[in-house]
């Protein structure tokens, strides 16, 4: 029994944690499963700080300051420095003073939000909590490589989409993420026309169903969900006229959701056999309610979170038993959670998924007590991979058991790992290190190489590396 | 990080980075007893063509382009091309190649994406697509689709290495990647040692980590790397080119074997010169030599096999033509595009020029596209590798029938 516990309180900060600080395991020992489910507070997610601007504060300040920079670009150009004979070999070695350029907003708030996220995860005593908000934050992606917009709002938008909703209901966080001004830019739904509306028959542009479609593919019912291109269409249609005021819109604050009238498709639509009938953002609102209660979409979440947690060998009957949670609750993020934490497959299946790198940084953060900044850290993100809200495609960064575990990461994570170790081995007693982070997933076999390393900095170096730390 | 690898990594990062994705398909398709090879190195930010190509005989070259101008004479002056065209002299490297006639240059090119947004043009580019849509594979993976079918995946066929694959490569068709090192190598007993415990424990982790100390040697192992670095630590050039060129080496090293990939990309950043761009002296200036030097590393490495090998640089778009407030060029239109190798009818400028006018400019701002880079790289594909016209217009790129492969690259 004592040692069924002591192996629950690894799962409880591996599997559902961001990996062990020092003493996180003795304060968890007496009742693990319940430590985790504790953490499962309605406002637990929350993070907010005065460092830390609302969205349209973020987007305030970046249209200020892409409308100095576009004042200053389209200022005169300079004029050379002295004076010289056309053709002469001069003119282009010296080149003009450029105008001093502003300090670029949408780096400052990447980075004030970076650093708050990773602050957060480094310290949290409610791991698991930060762990559905990466997870939520992943399956409502957005990307900064859009543009500097997406960059200056991402981080934001993970604060007042994701984490208020991380407990709260699907429908609800599904809603917000496509209210908000980074999803409605990232997936091109402001520039989407109804093709009958308005603006639409004067400009002859049309719709754009680039929203739509990953509604229905990603966010909801999922790539087997049994819609059809029919509906893709007339979800797009409900959602022309989304969009969000900008710096000089006529109506509605800056930066806040907008509906414009204007573009959007007139006429009743029908998604997945019912017809929505005519109306303004109600339409699609009423589209989302549906989606959101639907089967398909309580087995996608359902999957999507046993596959993130537990692996790609998904026990069997937890996948029916979560979505059957999802529909009795309609959709209750909480209850859907305390199933997956509650239940005994999840505590006994073995370790599966290789950490990708945001997670090893923490973990190894935790685990060391360094103190990640800004600069190493995106940099070490970028190398391997996973960029801060920056993914290439809408359907989210690869969740399958071995995706962060291709070869070359593997050699570079290595090069990387020793470096690391050579800061902050010290004369750390390494095997301890080991014992109190991962226990009873320690293999015998990764103890006796670290026991038999002639250094800490290389002991430390193979602790890291050991598939008991990188897989989960 | 210490701080010599910090350098290594933070040079590299500065000027751009660089990855290389790459397959190892046995190309069989093309004529019997050739063995071509075919690399596609994306430049992401926008090239300002006419910086790195200058049409100094335009009659309206100097007031259009005031400020950004090349100079024609004196220490500055760019390499002559033709009576039109000079190159950037930062680029001494094309310029010999070009000499040679092993290298054309397109000019006023330009994929079918007529906005501004690098997002989209980027994903235009990579997709093949004619425009922006719903984008899942890239145009390299399919084609790669289409030679890999009548021969075996060579032995490194399904790797993975590296970080991102561009959507450039993605798609169904096997794609190994590999990433130029970032930090100093690790002492090969250590290496050793965690083979052997991933051995004892995780053989999953032990096979993916065995193909990446496979590939690594194939690479020219991590001696080179630090040689490289060390002699980039004391380079006059900067250390940007010197790495550049250390990417290009190993890039072409992994080319020419003959195991290697036959198909590959890189792509380079740093080409957003919205300010202070400084196309002789200053940072578009040293781009442009890191890119000089890594297609010196590239063709040298893969001297043994240059005459089947073509090399195409390309960018997502080109940039205003006229310099603004902030003595750089924002997004444009038309830029151009390099066609290298050893194979290669080349010491020519080709295109139709559109003329530097005010009449003549797209939408009163950007140099004119002439020539779509869908026709470019058709033009490759089907004179270089043999891939059928139909194919290239139905799988490769998709919407592409009405635009001719670009025929005649090849000699």
């Amino acid at each position: 029994m004592a040692r069924d516990r002591e192996r629950a309180s690894f799962v409880a900060v591996r599997r559902f944690g961001l990996g062990a600080r020092p003493g996180e395991i003795v304060a968890l020992r007496d009742d693990p499963r319940g430590a985790v489910l504790a953490q499962l507070q309605p406002r637990a997610g929350l993070l907010a700080s005065s460092d830390l601007p609302s969205t349209v504060e973020a987007l305030r300040r970046y249209w200020v300051y892409i409308a100095e920079v576009k004042r200053l670009r389209e200022a005169e150009p300079p004029k050379p420095m002295a004076a010289a004979a056309p053709n002469s070999p001069s003119t282009a070695a010296m080149s003009p003073m450029p105008a001093p350029m502003p300090a670029s907003v949408p780096e400052q708030l990447h980075r004030g939000e970076f650093e708050a996220r990773l602050d957060r995860q480094l310290s949290t005593t409610t791991p698991m909590v930060e762990r559905l908000v990466n997870f939520w934050s992943n399956h409502f992606c957005v990307a900064s490589r859009k543009g500097p917009m997406l960059r200056t709002v991402a981080g934001a938008y993970e604060r007042e989409v994701v984490r208020p909703h991380v407990f709260g209901r699907f429908a609800d966080m599904l809603s917000a993420s496509a209210h908000h001004p980074a999803m409605l830019a990232y997936l091109d739904n402001n520039v989407s026309i109804g093709p009958s509306s308005k603006v639409g028959q004067r400009s002859k542009k049309g719709l754009n169903e680039n929203l739509g479609r990953e509604i229905l593919e990603l966010h909801t019912l999922g790539v087997e969900g049994g819609y059809s291109q029919a509906d893709v269409t007339a979800l797009s249609a409900a959602l022309t006229g989304w969009g969000f005021a900008g710096m000089t819109a006529k109506s509605g604050e800056p930066g806040t959701f907008l509906f414009s009238p204007e573009r959007h498709q007139p006429g009743p639509v029908r998604v997945l056999g019912k017809e929505y009938a005519q109306g303004g953002a109600d339409q699609a609102e009423a589209i989302f309610e549906d989606l959101a209660r639907h089967p398909a979409t309580a087995r996608h979440v359902a999957r999507k979170l046993v596959r993130h947690f537990v692996g790609d060998q998904e026990p069997a009957g937890l996948v029916a038993r979560l979505t059957r949670v999802f529909l009795d609750t309609d959709g209750d993020l909480r209850a859907v959670s305390s199933a997956l934490v509650g239940s005994d497959e999840a505590w006994r299946a073995p370790p599966a998924k290789v950490l990708p790198p945001w997670d090893f940084l923490v973990a190894t953060g935790r685990m060391l007590g360094i103190d990640w900044r800004f600069g190493e850290a995106n940099r070490m993100l970028s190398l391997f991979g996973q960029p801060l809200w920056n993914v290439p495609f809408p359907s989210g960064w690869p969740d399958d058991d071995d995706a962060w575990a291709a070869p070359a990461s593997l050699l570079e994570l290595l090069d990387a790992v020793a470096a690391l170790a050579r800061r902050n081995a010290g004369d750390r007693n390494v095997p301890r290190l080991a014992d109190e982070t991962i226990g009873a997933f320690l293999h015998p076999e990764t103890r006796r190489t670290i026991e038999r390393a002639e250094t800490p900095e290389i002991a430390l170096t193979l602790l890291l590396m050991s598939p008991d730390f990188l897989r989960r | 990080m210490d701080p010599v690898l910090h350098s290594r990594r933070g040079v590299m990062t500065a000027m751009g980075t660089l990855v290389a994705s790459a397959v190892i398909p046995r190309v069989s398709i093309a004529a019997p007893g050739r063995d071509p090879r075919f690399l596609f190195l994306f430049l992401r930010g926008g090239l300002d063509g006419l910086a790195a190509v200058a049409p100094v005989g335009d009659p309206h070259y100097e007031a259009a382009r005031g400020g950004l101008d090349l100079a024609r004479t004196g220490e500055n002056a760019g390499i002559p091309l033709d009576g039109t065209f000079v190159l950037n002299p930062n680029m001494p490297f094309l310029g010999s190649l070009f000499r040679n006639g092993e290298a054309a240059i397109v000019h006023a090119t330009a994929s079918p994406y007529r906005e501004r947004s690098h997002f989209d043009g980027q994903d235009v580019v990579e997709s093949g697509l004619g425009g922006v849509g719903r984008v899942d594979s890239g145009w390299m993976n399919r084609l790669i689709g289409l030679l890999g079918s009548q021969e075996r995946i060579g032995r490194h066929g399904g790797l993975a290495i590296g970080s991102s694959l561009p959507l450039l490569m993605h798609g169904p068709a096997p794609v190994v990647s590999w990433l130029p090192p970032g930090y100093p190598p690790v002492k090969e007993d250590l290496r050793m040692r965690l083979l052997d415990l991933y051995r004892g424990v995780d053989p999953k982790l032990a096979a993916s980590y065995e193909k990446a100390l496979e590939l690594n040697r194939a690479v020219g192992g991590e001696a080179s790397v630090e040689k490289v670095v060390a002699e980039a630590m004391k380079a006059e050039k900067p250390r940007g080119a010197a790495l550049f060129r250390y990417s290009g080496l190993a890039a072409g090293n992994l080319m020419a074997r003959d195991d290697g990939p036959r198909i590959a990309t890189m792509s380079f950043v740093g080409w957003d010169t919205h300010a202070a761009e400084g196309p002789v002296g200053g940072a578009l200036g040293r781009t442009l030599e890191s890119l000089d030097a890594a297609l010196e590393g590239l063709a040298h490495a893969m001297s043994p096999v240059w005459k089947d090998t073509v090399v195409v640089v390309a960018t997502e778009f080109g940039r205003t033509v006229r310099m603004n407030g902030t003595a750089g060029s924002d997004h444009g239109t038309a830029s151009v595009a390099l066609v290298i190798g050893g194979g290669v009818k080349g010491g020519r400028v080709i295109g139709d020029w559109p003329g530097l006018g005010e009449a003549d400019l797209y939408e009163k701002r950007d140099l004119r596209p002439t020539t779509d880079l869908r026709a470019v790289l058709k033009g490759v594909a089907l004179d270089h590798l043999g891939v059928d016209r139909r194919r290239l217009a139905e799988i490769v790129f998709p919407d592409s029938a009405s635009v001719d492969p670009l025929r005649g690259l090849l000699a």
